[in-house]
């Protein structure tokens, strides 16, 4: 009897501690919002055993490869998330809070590649209005998910002490020969499914240095609950590996000036009478981004602007004889000409040349390289200022898609004197003949191909699993298909270019 | 029962419980000290040579008890935590198992430590979500340690002059990473103290051969390492003779530690025995009296010689081993490997003749080579369109003094043709390369190794074809 009532005392107190141990946790984890997650279709949440090491940057960007990723949450980290993402919304008014969670990472293939990383750097990306939780609440309670785009960074180090066998490994870690790379979800109303990747590939193609684009379908698993992601457009972030990878190292090992010109503070149109808070080291902590933002070499005391500067004031010299001749002494202006060319073609008004936005600019030994970003609103889809998505603009002028925002079409300072130039307008001219061409490489056939090979390769398990985002594979429901655009698009370049004798 | 018979067996109880008691007490009795286990019997030579030959499948097995890989571990935060490095030299007793193709034996309580200054790693840290990572790490075993044995002890007396493989210790490197990138040709640095030994230098043995950890039951599989014959008393043994007295002259290791091992005449603060907590960047390896040695006559005579290019200029072969010199210089330069002297003042052993004083100089730390690693050519170009002299406007008194002798610089350009005319080879590279990816790749997959796995000769192609036409052409 004395035995059975210690076995039970035993027992009870085991109990009792048990108990104890769940309620410590429970405290640990709790949060503003509410933990009830909807119930989504469970999907496999064990990440296979690693067959690989890593995998190839030519793997990952190889189209014709189904991907798969699987973003591992902690339950805490994800709270994180958002809880940072609000904190920055109720200091700044949006959610572009740039703090690094944690997350494990498992990469699939169906050429046999399981690559697993745990502990890599999770971040959302995305503008003022992209930017969104990836939770859907009413008041404190997650009732759903949305997707966001993303960023995973492979060597991010969190707050390891420099020196610290976490931190030397973790730095000098790369994934896919990436050190970061960018997932962005696909609007969910382009039903051609694949227009940014093949603006991208248009402008590779045509001699233009600029990310390199895939697909994957995401899976997020929140300790266990497991939430269809989507499908995403994986991106080449372009940052130091990349122009390593495009542009190589100079002898010492360093690289040159590195510039993301977006509209920020104020359009990116290269004029000399930006405000002084446009240039300058973005901090996303100080709640806004500059204008003309330096990515490489920023990370001293006193970054060197003067790159950037010198390059303003040869732009700005308007009144020279030969304006052409004196930019480009500096500008590489083949590559440029061949961008402005595909930019014309590809028609997204939200550019450089139609909005003073989105591109880069990259400096090393006196020459500078233009490196055009951000395509989703192309090929006849997105946003419509033109009203015909741009077909019918003349080819050899500054049209702005926005002009509320400008005084004058001579804001866009660099390629309106440009156009000026019958040297420029040659040399312009002749990429718009070249890729117009029945056999140019602004080509529908490369539009259809990749849909088809995107859709082939992940619309069953979207719809399967009923993915978020767009699952809908439709080249005619299009809000303009994209043979139509591509189609008109040649053609009416084409009768323009007759007219000039081409 | 009769009591006779009770009698008996009480009396066979008793006996037996006293015989058992008195066995167990002989066994564990403090002074008893079974210390055959530790001895190490076999044939040194052979070891020796088994454990260089590179055709040789080798494995090292390091038995670590939890406690101790645990207290390892605490003990290089610690030091971290305090000094901002893991520099702990602190000797750990494990067991060593060597296996290669023909046999296995097992090598009982010798010293593990961890080595290197910049690129030491702890073994083991925990992840975000409180997993085990196990890192890589260059490691030392010293078969001679004595841990806290009293020098009274019978085991002590055997630990203290043990050696294994004929070494009395044996150094492990990993492969690192540079600029995002394994060293996937794997035998890099076995190569190049290979082609060292093919050009006639004085230079450690080095060969590879996979790791693995047993921390209790754990086994981790720690990967591919390049294995070094260190450049101690030992080595200077085999290589350099010695007075009657069986005394050897003085050994100076030589980096960049405190300061660029240039030797200048300015050498004075920076000459010394190290001690647990000072390194010297001349540090004296041999004849140290016990740490008590302070003074360097033959190393501030060597000095004294060399900053005076005149002398220099006359008398340089009784300075030190032109020759060599010479030939060390022009396969240097071929490998490729800038932190050394001629580059980086860093990265090498100065032996000094027990008669007459004569140098010797003896290159170590050849991971960053033929074209890969660290550079000093960081455009990716591992400089093979150097010029075939030096490039540095204030390189080192003995470089700049070799190359100012018309004889020497002959000699010099007559051992580059030679050396590429000869074994400066990408088909011997591949050769070993192909040996070495046949014993080893299958075994690293299957077995999960930490670091890398799979084997690929990079730019060694490019690297050996375009140092070869380059140095050709400025021969020419």
């Amino acid at each position: 009897m004395k035995k059975l009532l210690v076995v039970s005392l035993v027992i009870l107190s085991l109990f009792l501690t048990g108990c104890d141990f769940l309620n410590q946790t429970s405290e640990e984890t709790t949060s503003t919002i509410s933990t009830v997650y909807p119930t989504y279709t469970e999907f496999p949440t064990t990440s296979p055993p690693a067959t690989v090491d890593d995998v190839a940057y030519e793997t990952l960007f190889d189209d014709s490869i189904y991907k798969k990723f699987i973003i591992s949450f902690s339950e805490a980290n994800f709270l994180k998330l958002i809880d940072d993402m609000e904190n920055y919304f109720d200091e700044f008014g949006s959610y572009r809070d740039n703090t690094i969670q944690e997350v494990d990472v498992t990469y699939i293939d169906d050429r046999g590649n399981i690559l697993v990383l745990n502990e890599v750097g999770f971040r959302t990306k995305g503008n003022i209005f992209s930017r969104v939780l990836p939770v859907i609440k009413e008041g404190n309670n997650i009732v759903g998910y949305q997707q966001v785009a993303f960023q995973l960074e492979f060597n991010d180090t969190f707050d390891y002490p420099v020196n610290s066998t976490e931190y030397s490994s973790l730095k000098s870690r790369d994934a896919f020969d990436l050190e970061q790379l960018n997932f962005k979800n696909i609007r969910s109303s382009d039903f051609g499914v694949v227009t940014e990747s093949i603006a991208y590939d248009f402008y590779r193609e045509a001699g233009v240095v600029t990310s390199n684009t895939s697909y994957a379908i995401v899976y997020f698993d929140i300790e266990g609950t497991v939430v269809p992601y989507g499908l995403f457009l994986l991106q080449e972030p372009i940052d130091d590996v990349f122009i390593e990878r495009y542009f190589g190292k100079n002898q010492d090992g360093s690289i040159g000036d590195l510039y993301k010109c977006t509209w920020q503070t104020e359009p990116a149109s290269l004029k000399n009478d930006y405000e002084a808070y446009s240039l300058g080291v973005s901090d996303y902590n100080e709640g806004y981004r500059r204008s003309y933002a330096l990515k490489t070499n920023e990370n001293v005391a006193y970054p060197d602007f003067s790159s950037f500067t010198d390059f303003i004031d040869i732009v700005n010299q308007t009144t020279v004889s030969d304006y052409y001749s004196l930019v480009s002494s500096t500008l590489v202006m083949d590559a440029f000409a061949r961008a402005m060319a595909m930019g014309f073609l590809i028609g997204s008004p939200d550019d450089f040349r139609s909005n003073a936005n989105n591109y880069y600019l990259y400096f090393n030994n006196n020459h500078v390289y233009y490196i055009p970003f951000d395509m989703d609103n192309s090929l006849g889809w997105g946003w419509n200022p033109y009203e015909d998505f741009g077909i019918s603009l003349d080819i050899d002028s500054v049209q702005p898609s926005n002009y509320s925002w400008y005084g004058s079409v001579n804001d866009f300072v660099l390629v309106y004197n440009l156009f000026e130039s019958a040297d420029f307008k040659d040399l312009y001219n002749g990429y718009l003949n070249q890729f117009t061409a029945t056999d140019g490489e602004f080509s529908y056939q490369t539009y259809f191909d990749e849909f088809m090979l995107i859709r082939s390769l992940y619309r069953a398990e979207l719809d399967e699993f009923e993915h978020l985002g767009l699952r809908t594979f439709n080249l005619d429901t299009r809000w303009m298909p994209a043979s139509s655009y591509i189609s008109q698009k040649k053609a009416e370049v084409q009768d323009q270019l007759s007219g000039l004798g081409y | 029962m009769s009591l006779w018979l009770r009698r008996i067996i009480l009396i066979v109880l008793f006996t037996t419980t006293l015989g058992v008691v008195s066995v167990y007490a002989y066994y564990h009795q403090e002074d008893y000290e079974d210390v055959s286990e530790y001895i190490n019997l076999r044939d040194q030579s052979d070891d020796y040579d088994q454990l260089f030959d590179n055709h040789n499948f080798k494995t090292f097995t390091i038995e670590f008890t939890q406690t101790t890989f645990d207290q390892m571990i605490a003990n290089m935060q610690a030091h971290f935590d305090i000094y901002g490095d893991y520099v702990d030299n602190t000797m750990y007793p494990v067991n060593l198992i060597y296996t290669d193709a023909d046999e296995s034996f097992t090598v009982k309580e010798i010293g593990f430590r961890t080595r290197s200054s910049t690129s030491r790693n702890l073994p083991r840290t925990l992840d975000w979500r409180d997993r085990y990572v196990y890192h890589q790490t260059s490691f030392q075993l010293q078969f001679n340690e004595t841990f806290d044995y009293a020098d009274t002890t019978n085991i002590y007396q055997i630990l203290k002059t043990r050696e294994v493989f004929n070494l009395e210790q044996l150094n492990f490197e990993y492969s690192q990473i540079y600029d995002g990138d394994y060293d996937e040709a794997m035998i890099s640095e076995a190569f190049a103290h290979y082609l060292y030994e093919r050009a006639g230098l004085i230079v450690a043995n080095a060969s590879y051969g996979l790791v693995y950890l047993k921390i209790g039951e754990t086994i981790v599989s720690y990967g591919f390492f390049t294995i070094i014959e260190p450049i101690d008393s030992e080595f200077i043994k085999n290589n350099f003779n010695s007075d009657k007295g069986l005394n050897y002259g003085d050994l100076y290791k030589v980096t960049d530690i405190m300061t660029e091992g240039d030797l200048r005449t300015d050498y004075e603060e920076y000459i010394g025995v190290d001690t647990d907590t000072y390194r010297f960047t001349y540090s004296l390896r041999n004849n140290t009296l016990d740490g008590t040695r302070m003074t360097h006559e033959g190393f501030a005579s060597f000095i004294n010689h060399l900053n005076d290019s005149d002398y220099f200029s006359q008398y340089y072969d009784d300075i030190i081993d032109s020759d060599l010199l010479a030939r060390y210089l022009a396969i240097a330069f071929l490998i490729g490997n800038t932190d050394d002297i001629r580059y980086n003042f860093n990265n090498y052993y100065l032996y000094f003749d027990i008669y007459t004083n004569r140098v010797t100089l003896i290159p170590f730390d050849l991971d960053s080579s033929l074209g890969f690693g660290k550079h000093l050519d960081l455009s990716g170009g591992y400089g093979v369109d150097y010029d075939i002299y030096f490039n540095l406007d204030d390189a080192s008194p003995l470089i700049t003094d070799f190359f100012s002798v018309p004889e020497l610089r002959n000699l010099y350009e007559g051992y580059l043709s030679q050396f590429i005319d000869g074994f400066f080879d990408y088909q011997e590279f591949l050769t070993m390369y192909l040996d070495a990816k046949s014993l080893y790749e299958n075994v690293l997959v299957n077995d999960h190794h930490l670091g890398n796995k799979i084997f690929d000769t990079r730019n060694s192609e490019w690297y050996f074809t375009e140092k070869s036409i380059n140095v050709i052409s400025q021969l020419q």
